[in-house]
């Protein structure tokens, strides 16, 4: 479908486009970071620690003087960076597997790679990135002569629990497609898998996995907002929504409201805004909309 | 058939149409039709027709943006239409009961065939888990399903599919109804199951159940029913009863239906057609909507839809042109 | 070349073995005999005719004929050489040279994709250069019976008739010389079946094709085929020249199906309702 039509049916559903806006607000936020925060979200000023809200610190200063509101839209960037990209590659590699295994039914291949994510599926997500993180250690590693930052790390790491799941649905509906007639009919023409699962495939198992996938940018919000919160995500200083929220646990009931507020509102709002996305993308991507001539 | 003052179910001038905000869309126009008690209506048209909304329409099933927006329906001389949900709830299983087509999709697929047709009986008749058990394998062994015992405890998708339809069949029947709506019963399943799933519904009709048959199939519906529908574009286009219709039929479409379906005996070297085809869900017609294709069409039948005329006390087309009564009865 | 049958069949059978048993515990891996010992022969430009229910393995000896399934045991010779005998240019030129049309047009054309893109396809694997294709896309679907227009709908925007001309314009673009058609108008219209098989007949004439029917319904068959062969449980009972087998059937299936064919009104004199 061209991008026109795609924007215009999302239209259609008010819900969809309130997610879009409120996502879309985050992004730009998050992209803008060196323009519209007002101060260095690392700037000690303990002269000005634990302040309310004012005129001068939109959203009051933490425990360090630290101006919330930049370290919210800093922070932005961190959590969203991390979302997107863990989605992303863990969307690359689930459907690329589920691909794989679907196509191949009947395989030693599709029993390895359905076992696998059998396997880190029943793993729970944030169990399991703890444990890894427990093995790899926080902040960078080193794995040889390689240098991987925290970031990158946290990003593969939620890939790679997303990755059984977005696998399986991809391996569900790449099953179905590849019994079917036309891909039968192509491959007698001559095509080669490449072309038979790139071309034929592909297209007709993504819809699912795109929704799915968008719900689990929120979901990637949440894990690296937990995982930051015990300490084993995204290391302070670096602003996150997360280590905000740790930061924030000693003083929730001492009065200082505005520290741990606001960044649950951020993190709110943007899983809000993308379930709305996700939930209009799901009625969007049915092909056949309208009223069904089965009936008639 | 028999004879009883008021027809079981009646539909006058029932429309149909998409329920849109801005645009909506007709799809089943101004249909008259009746059904009288221990009577086989026969509804036959092909996609578009708007056969199976017609059907679903009765006990209020039409699917959700799609209802009637005039017209009325009675059962029994209680209006249907003028009811509330709660009270078409209790008729539907009850005194209306459907068959659908596709057997398959119309089961659950996670439950044994035996636990299906137990539910719907513990609803309606209740007892313990063993009557209701002996009570399903009955009602499979009388439907001619061999092995009742151990076929309760399959699911759809190891059984054929005639064996699916007289599932489909017995959770309709379970409850006894006054009329049994079957759509596209048979379209699914081998000439030589439908043909036993033909005498299934003859053997249910000597109960006394009235049935409303619809199928693209003429011949199946001439050979089975009393009367016949004939739909086309979401019009009624000819009734009358099965002879008159197979015989005497008058509307160029019914005409055409009758001649160009493939039959056994006929020996032509190329199949009689009639060029087009039918109007798809997305195009709205003014006039007659065989007008396209008709062979017979004067300029004022893409205009103007012709009003129904009396052909005799019991059959009555809509066609501003009509044929010639066929001289030959249909083939063999 | 010519001399040799367009096929022919010696004692063929295809077994599938059945996904793992229901039950887990030491069952026999079973498995499905689709075809069983069938042996036949095609002659070229013919229409012959595969009848048969669901179950009888028609749709299977269709695909066995078109190359797409290998048979476990038996021969199938196309024109004088044996399929499993080709060496790789022959079996290509086999598989372009026999082409399938599905039944299900639906699902036998990709829903996201518009005819033309999808045609195109089957023009490039068919060694078609880039710059005749567009051309030959239209001539296609032409010859079907089809516009330049519906080339830019996808599949779910056509009629079924209109997309089952998409499947035989598909196969078309491949240069075949012989279709094999399973169940080609069974889920259309009836007052659309007869132009796809006129259709087909026209393309017979037009392109020199031989033509496998297969298809449950006799009528169908009856009316455009040279010969049929009856299929029970993957087994030929009756084969002969149509007529002769439709209007004196020998075995008693064929009269079974036969007689099963609602007749319409003429059955009316007998059955009392």
């Amino acid at each position: 479908m061209k991008r026109q039509a795609i924007f215009a049916r999302l239209g259609q559903y008010s819900s969809g486009v309130a997610g879009l806006v409120l996502l879309g607000a985050m992004v730009l936020v998050a992209l803008l970071a060196p323009f519209a925060a007002p101060s260095d979200p690392l700037a000690l000023d303990l002269a000005s620690k634990l302040l309310p809200p004012s005129s001068d610190h939109l959203l009051g200063t933490d425990q360090a003087g630290r101006d919330l509101l930049s370290r919210i839209i800093w922070g932005a960037r961190e959590s969203l960076l991390i979302a997107f990209g863990s989605v992303f590659f863990g969307t690359l590699f689930g459907v690329s597997l589920g691909l794989i295994a679907g196509y191949k039914q009947g395989t030693v291949i599709e029993n390895v790679i359905t076992r696998v994510f059998d396997l880190f599926f029943s793993i729970p997500m944030l169990v399991l990135a703890i444990a890894l993180i427990g093995i790899i250690g926080t902040g960078s590693i080193s794995l040889g002569p390689l240098t991987i930052d925290d970031q990158a790390k946290l990003i593969g790491l939620i890939a790679f629990s997303f990755t059984p799941a977005l696998g399986r649905i991809t391996y569900a509906a790449a099953l179905v497609e590849s019994r079917s007639d036309y891909v039968r009919a192509k491959r007698s023409q001559g095509a080669s898998p490449l072309e038979l699962v790139v071309l034929e495939i592909l297209p007709n198992s993504i819809p699912p996995v795109i929704v799915q996938a968008t719900l689990f940018i929120g979901v990637a919000v949440i894990v690296e907002a937990s995982l930051s919160f015990i300490g084993l995500g995204v290391q302070p200083p670096t602003p996150s929504w997360g280590t905000m929220l740790a930061d924030a646990r000693n003083y929730i009931f001492s009065g200082e409201w505005w520290i741990a507020l606001f960044p649950g509102l951020a993190i709110c709002l943007t899983v809000v805004g993308i379930n709305l996305i996700g939930d209009a993308m799901r009625d969007m991507l049915d092909p056949r909309a309208g009223v069904r001539s089965g009936f008639i | 058939m028999q004879g009883s003052s008021q027809p079981l179910l009646r539909f006058e001038g029932v429309t149909i149409a998409t329920r849109g905000s801005d645009s909506s869309r007709v799809l089943v126009s101004d249909v008259d039709l009746h059904v009288s008690a221990g009577e086989a209506l026969g509804i036959v048209g092909e996609s578009g027709s708007g056969k199976s909304l017609t059907a679903l329409s009765v006990a209020g099933l039409l699917p959700s943006g799609v209802a009637l927006s005039s017209g009325r329906i009675s059962f029994e001389g209680k209006v249907l239409t003028e009811l509330p949900d709660s009270a078409l709830h209790r008729l539907r299983g009850k005194q209306i009961s459907y068959v659908f087509q596709d057997p398959l999709t119309a089961l659950n697929p996670t439950i044994t065939i035996g636990r299906q047709i137990t539910d719907v009986l513990s609803q309606h008749v209740g007892g313990s888990r063993k009557t209701l058990k002996r009570g399903a394998i009955e009602i499979l062994s009388r439907l001619g399903i061999a092995d009742a015992e151990k076929r309760v405890r399959s699911y759809p998708h190891q059984l054929s599919g005639g064996m699916r339809q007289r599932v489909l069949i017995a959770l309709a029947m379970v409850c006894k109804p006054r009329i049994l709506i079957a759509d596209e019963p048979t379209t699914a399943l081998d000439v030589t199951v439908q043909a036993k799933i033909l005498e299934l519904f003859r053997a249910i009709r000597t109960t006394g159940i009235s049935l409303i048959f619809i199928s693209h199939n003429i011949d199946v519906v001439l050979e089975f029913c009393d009367r016949v529908v004939v739909m086309y574009g979401g019009r009624v286009m000819e009734v009358g009863t099965a002879e008159e219709i197979g015989m005497a039929a008058r509307h160029p479409y019914t005409q055409a239906l009758l001649e160009c379906v493939p039959r056994l005996g006929t020996n032509l070297e190329r199949l009689r057609v009639i060029d087009g085809q039918p109007p798809g869900a997305q195009e709205t017609l003014s006039g007659c909507p065989f007008s396209n294709r008709c062979p017979r069409a004067l300029g004022r039948c893409h205009s103007e839809m012709p009003l129904s005329q009396q052909a005799s006390p019991t059959s009555s087309f809509s066609c501003w042109n009509p044929a010639p009564t066929l001289a030959a009865a249909s083939a063999s | 070349m010519q001399d040799a049958p367009l096929f022919e069949l010696q004692d063929v059978s295809k077994t599938f073995p059945l996904a793992r048993p229901y039950f887990p515990f030491g069952r026999k891996r079973s498995e499905i005999r689709a075809v069983s010992n069938v042996s036949l022969q095609i002659n070229h430009g013919e229409v012959f005719g595969v009848i048969g229910e669901s179950g009888s393995g028609k749709s299977t000896l269709g695909f066995l004929m078109g190359g797409i399934e290998r048979p476990s045991s038996g021969s199938i010779m196309f024109c004088g050489k044996a399929l499993d005998a080709m060496d790789r240019r022959d079996r290509n030129r086999f598989c372009r040279t026999t082409q399938l049309v599905f039944q299900d047009s639906a699902s036998a054309l990709n829903p996201r994709r518009k005819v033309r893109a999808a045609l195109r396809d089957s023009l490039r694997l068919a060694g078609v250069p880039r710059v005749q294709r567009d051309g030959a896309v239209k001539s296609i679907l032409h010859l079907v019976g089809l516009s330049d227009e519906h080339g830019l709908r996808y599949p779910h925007q056509l009629s079924g008739g209109q997309r089952q001309r998409v499947g035989i314009a598909r196969a078309l673009a491949m240069e075949p010389s012989v279709l094999i058609a399973d169940e080609p108008v069974s889920a259309l219209d009836v007052s659309v079946q007869a132009q796809i098989i006129n259709l087909l007949l026209d393309l017979r004439e037009k392109l020199n094709l031989s033509i496998v029917l297969i298809s449950h319904d006799i009528a169908v068959v009856a009316h455009s085929t040279d010969r049929v062969a009856v299929m029970r449980q993957g087994e030929i009972v009756e084969m002969g020249v149509a007529h002769d087998v439709i209007h004196s059937p020998q075995h008693p299936y064929t009269r079974a199906l036969i007689s099963a064919v609602p007749k319409g009104l003429a059955a009316r004199g007998s059955a009392h309702l």
